[in-house]
C-alpha cells in the first residue's frame, strides 16, 4: 500500500570510480561514448512487470482534465464513459460501470470503495499542475498493494512540495468545461521543511442523449488541500503530512443535484534505521458523503495504519516486509430502490506481506517471491503469493511471472436490496466468496537506441468463483449474489515511444484481449455473467508531440475501441489535441480540442437514443506562475 | 492443496521456457550519461569567471547549485569533494527556489520541467550566475551553458549574449569546444 511497487527495480550498473571520473579533462569527457542513458538503468528497461508510468507533462499533453481521461492514453488501459459522472476504467478486461478489478490509490491512500468494490472516479479530482505522476501496473498487484489489485493497480502520486515552490495561478474555460480555476502557492521553512496549500474549483457541463437532448448531468467541484514534506524525506528520513477536502454535486435527469462531500488527511514517516534497514509507517483517515443519482448513497468513513520495512539483510537479498490494518465504517442511505441491510456496517481487515527480491550477476537475473496474507470477514483469510523472474541486459529485460489475487466481497454483494423494498428482486448473498484469479504473465522490453523504446506483455488469467446472479431457493422471483462464474481471459499488450527528431516524440500502443466466460455446472443465472465484463477486443492509440519553435508546442493523440458486445456499443475513433504557448516570465496558454472526430459519440451503451453522448469540446486555459 | 500444486507446476512450466533463452550478452562497463554531465558540470566552473564581487574573499567557496530534481544522487558531492578552482573551495548544494539559486555561482537545471527551467532562467537573468541546462532550447531561451548529447556524446552549446547579461567570462577554451547558440 505504500509507496514502493514491487515490480519496479534497479539493476547496479558497472560503476567508475569517482578518482577516474575527475581525471578526465573536458575535452576528453567529450569524446567518450554515453553507454548508458543513466547511473542506474532506466526504469523502463529494467521493470520487470507490466507498467507504464504516465508523468504530469504527459497528461497535460493529452488536455485531460479528469484521471479517468488522462488513462485513456496509458497502454493497455480500457477507459469509457458511462454517463456524466460513470467512467467505466479497468485493464485486461471486465469492464463494467463498476469495474471492480483495478485497485486505485492518490499518494498512497486507497480510493477504492468497498461499496461496490469499485472507484468513485468523479470524486478523484486533484490540482493537476502538482500532479507528480500516475503509474499505471497491468496484471494483480496483490502480493504488495493487497486484495482488489486482481487486474491492476493505478498510483497516483502529487509531486513533493519541494517542487511545487511559489505561486502558480490557472484558469480556463470552454464549451464543456465551462469554467474551471486554481491556485497554488509553495514555502519553505529553511532548514526544516517545505509546503504548499492549494485550492480549485470547476464547472463542468453535462452530457447529450443521442437525440442531442441535455442530460443535466452538469457538475461542479470545488477543492482544497495542503501538502507538508520534511527536508529529509527524500534521503529516507522524514514525513509527509497531507490533506484535501472537497464539496460539489451532480446533476442527473431524474431529480435534483446530488450532493457530493469528502476529505482525507494522511501522514507518512520514514526513518532509515541503518544502511540496511528503512523503515516507512503510514496512516490516513479518509471520509467520503455522496449520493449515486439520488438511488443510494453512503457515508463512509476509512481509518488506515500502515508499516513497511525494507531491509537488505544478506548480499543479492532485499526484502520487504510489512502489516496493514484498515476499518471502514459506514451508514448507507437510500432513495427507494436500492438498499443495504444492514444500512451501517463496519468492515475490518488486516494483512501481513513479505518478498523477497533477489538479484545476482550485477541484477542480470532477478527474483522476486513473497506473499501477502490478509483477513477479512467476508471472506476469511486470502494467501496473495506471486513469483517473478527477470533476465536482464544492458538495454533489454525479459520477465514473467505467476500471481494469484483476490476481489473480496463488498457490501454491494453482501448485503444489497435491489427493487420493491418488501420483497426485493435481487438480494445480496452474506455467503459469497472471494473472487480469484490465477495470472501468467510473460514480457519484454527493449530501449535498442537510445531515441527508441519499446514492451510487450502477454498474460493469461483463469479467474474463479465470479460473480453471479443466481436464482433464490426460498423465493423463484428472487436472484441472489453468488459465485457459479469462471472465466479465462489472455491478450497482448504492445507499446513503443520513438523519439524520432529532438523536437518530435512519438508513442503508439495496442491491446488485444481475448476472453471466455462459462457458468459452473448447477449455475441458474440466466446473464450468463453478462453484467460482469462489456470489453473490446482491440485498443489502439497513437500520440505525437512537436515542439515547434521554444515555447510552442503542438500535441495530437488519436485512440481507437473496437465495438463492445452487450450492450452493443459500435468501434470508435477519436482524437485530442493541445496547443501551449509558453512566453518568458512564467506566462503560459493553451488550447485544447477533446472528441474531436464527431459532434458526439457514445462509448458505453447501445445506439439507442437514451445513451449516453460525450460531445466534441474546446477549452482554453492561462497559467501564471510566479 | 490442489490449487498451490497447480500454482507450483505452472511455475516451473514458465521457468523451463524462460532458461533455455541465455542469449542475454555480458553488460558493457561504461560511463552514463549522468556520469558525463556530473563531470562535464564539475570542469566548466574552471573555465568560467566571476565578476570580483561574486566572492566575499578569495578563498570563499564556489558554490554549484543542483536545481530541482537531482540526476546525479551523490555523485556530484563525490566529485567535487577537495577540489577547488582558483583557490574557491567547490561545494554542492541543491536548491528549490529560484531565490536560492540566485545565491549560487552555477545552477544545473534539468530542462524536463520546461515550466520550472524557464521561470529560472527567466528570474536569473542578468545576475552572475552561470546557468547550466540539459536541454538545447532553454539554452537558445537564456542559459548560458547547455550540456545535451548528440551522437551518443556529450555535446556542450554557449548562450554568449546570456553570459554577457550575467558579466560571466568564459574563456576561450571552452568556447572553442562549445557550439555558438543565438537568441
Amino acid at each position: 500500500m505504500l509507496v514502493i511497487s514491487g515490480v519496479t527495480s534497479f539493476a547496479p550498473a558497472a560503476e567508475v570510480p569517482v578518482s577516474e571520473l575527475r581525471e578526465f579533462s573536458l575535452e576528453q569527457l567529450m569524446g567518450l561514448e554515453v553507454t548508458s542513458v543513466s547511473r542506474k538503468p532506466e526504469p523502463f528497461v529494467s521493470t520487470a512487470g507490466a507498467v507504464a508510468v504516465l508523468t504530469g507533462e504527459d497528461i497535460s499533453q493529452t488536455g485531460a482534465r479528469t484521471f479517468a481521461d488522462a488513462l485513456r492514453y496509458a497502454p493497455g488501459m480500457q477507459v469509457a464513459r458511462v454517463d456524466g459522472r460513470t467512467w467505466a476504467v479497468t485493464a485486461r478486461g471486465f469492464n463494467a460501470s463498476e469495474s471492480n478489478k483495478l485497485l486505485v490509490l492518490m499518494d498512497g491512500r486507497t480510493v477504492y470503495t468497498p461499496l461496490f468494490s469499485g472507484v468513485f472516479w468523479d470524486l478523484q479530482n486533484t490540482f493537476f499542475p502538482d500532479l507528480d505522476h500516475i503509474e499505471v501496473i497491468r496484471g494483480p498487484g496483490a502480493t504488495m498493494w493487497g486484495a482488489n489489485a486482481v487486474n491492476g493497480v493505478v498510483s497516483i502520486t502529487t509531486k513533493d512540495a519541494r517542487y511545487t515552490q511559489g505561486g502558480l495561478v490557472t484558469i480556463g474555460g470552454g464549451d464543456e468545461e465551462r469554467a474551471f480555476g486554481g491556485v497554488r502557492y509553495g514555502g519553505e521553512i529553511p532548514g526544516k521543511l517545505f509546503y504548499r496549500v492549494y485550492a480549485q474549483s470547476f464547472y463542468r457541463d453535462d452530457l447529450v442523449n443521442g437525440d442531442e437532448t441535455g442530460t443535466g448531468s452538469d457538475w461542479r467541484v470545488t477543492q482544497g488541500g495542503f501538502r507538508i514534506d520534511s527536508v529529509g524525506v527524500e534521503d529516507g528520513s522524514g514525513f509527509t503530512i497531507q490533506g484535501d477536502y472537497y464539496h460539489g454535486s451532480i446533476g442527473d435527469n431524474i431529480v435534483q443535484k446530488s450532493p457530493i462531500t469528502g476529505g482525507n488527511i494522511l501522514a507518512r514517516l520514514n526513518r532509515e534505521l541503518s544502511d540496511r534497514m528503512e523503515f516507512t509507517t503510514q496512516a490516513y483517515f479518509d471520509y467520503v458523503s455522496r449520493t449515486v443519482y439520488k438511488l443510494y448513497g453512503e457515508d463512509r468513513r476509512t481509518y488506515d495504519l500502515d508499516t513497511q520495512l525494507r531491509l537488505t539483510p544478506f548480499e543479492h537479498h532485499e526484502i520487504v516486509t510489512g502489516m496493514a490494518f484498515r476499518t471502514s465504517d459506514d451508514h448507507t442511505v437510500t432513495g427507494g430502490s436500492t438498499s443495504f441491510s444492514p444500512q451501517s456496517r463496519r468492515m475490518t481487515t488486516g494483512s501481513a506481506f513479505v518478498q523477497d527480491e533477489m538479484r545476482w550477476h550485477d541484477g542480470r537475473y532477478g527474483l522476486i517471491v513473497g506473499s501477502k496474507v490478509e483477513y477479512n470477514e467476508g471472506s476469511g483469510l486470502d494467501f496473495q503469493p506471486s513469483i517473478r523472474g527477470a533476465l536482464r541486459n544492458r538495454d533489454s529485460t525479459l520477465w514473467a511471472a505467476v500471481s494469484r489475487a483476490v476481489r473480496t466481497p463488498s457490501r454491494f454483494d453482501e448485503d444489497v436490496r435491489a427493487g420493491n423494498p418488501v420483497r426485493p428482486s435481487r438480494i445480496g448473498n452474506p455467503d459469497v466468496d472471494a473472487e480469484t484469479v490465477l495470472a501468467y504473465e510473460l514480457g519484454y522490453r527493449a530501449q535498442p537506441a537510445s531515441s527508441f523504446t519499446w514492451d510487450l506483455s502477454l498474460y493469461y488469467n483463469d479467474y474463479d468463483r465470479l460473480r453471479s446472479i443466481e436464482r433464490s431457493l426460498t423465493a423463484p422471483s428472487q436472484r441472489i449474489e453468488g459465485n457459479e462464474l469462471l472465466a479465462e481471459t489472455y491478450g497482448a499488450e504492445f507499446s513503443a515511444k520513438w523519439q524520432p527528431v529532438r523536437r518530435w516524440r512519438l508513442q503508439a500502443s495496442y491491446t488485444y484481449l481475448g476472453e471466455k466466460f462459462h457458468l459452473a455446472a448447477g449455475s441458474t443465472d440466466p446473464t450468463g455473467g453478462q453484467s460482469e465484463f462489456n470489453d473490446p477486443k482491440h485498443v489502439a492509440t497513437l500520440r505525437s508531440s512537436v515542439q515547434i519553435t521554444h515555447g510552442l508546442e503542438w500535441d495530437f493523440s488519436v485512440r481507437y475501441v473496437s465495438s463492445l458486445p452487450h450492450p452493443a456499443q459500435s468501434a470508435y475513433v477519436e482524437g485530442d489535441t493541445k496547443i501551449t504557448y509558453r512566453v518568458g516570465g512564467g506566462w503560459e496558454f493553451s488550447l485544447v480540442g477533446q472528441n474531436l472526430f464527431d459532434k458526439a459519440h457514445a462509448e458505453f451503451g447501445d445506439s439507442s437514443i437514451s445513451v449516453v453522448q460525450v460531445q466534441r469540446s474546446f477549452y482554453g486555459s492561462v497559467t501564471w506562475q510566479f | 492443496m490442489a490449487i498451490l500444486m497447480k500454482f507450483a507446476i505452472r511455475t516451473l512450466w514458465i521457468w523451463a521456457l524462460l532458461l533455455p533463452l541465455e542469449i542475454f550478452s555480458q553488460g558493457r562497463t561504461g560511463l552514463s550519461e549522468q556520469e558525463l554531465k556530473a563531470a562535464a558540470l564539475n570542469q566548466m566552473v574552471h573555465f568560467a569567471r566571476w565578476p570580483s564581487d561574486a566572492f566575499a574573499d578569495p578563498t570563499s567557496p564556489l558554490i554549484i547549485g543542483i536545481y530541482g530534481e537531482d540526476p546525479f544522487g551523490s555523485l556530484m558531492d563525490d566529485l567535487v569533494e577537495g577540489e577547488a578552482a582558483s583557490g574557491h573551495p567547490i561545494k554542492v548544494v541543491r536548491c528549490f527556489t529560484p531565490e536560492a539559486a540566485a545565491a549560487c555561482h552555477a545552477v544545473y537545471v534539468r530542462g524536463s520541467d520546461r515550466r520550472a527551467a524557464d521561470r529560472l532562467v527567466h528570474v536569473l537573468s542578468g545576475k552572475s550566475v552561470l546557468t547550466v541546462c540539459d536541454d538545447e532550447s532553454i539554452t537558445a531561451a537564456g542559459a548560458i551553458v547547455g550540456l545535451t548529447v548528440r551522437n551518443n556524446r556529450i555535446h556542450i552549446l554557449v548562450n554568449l549574449d546570456a553570459a554577457r547579461r550575467a558579466k560571466v567570462t568564459l574563456s576561450s577554451k571552452l568556447l572553442r569546444l562549445a557550439e555558438i547558440v543565438k537568441e
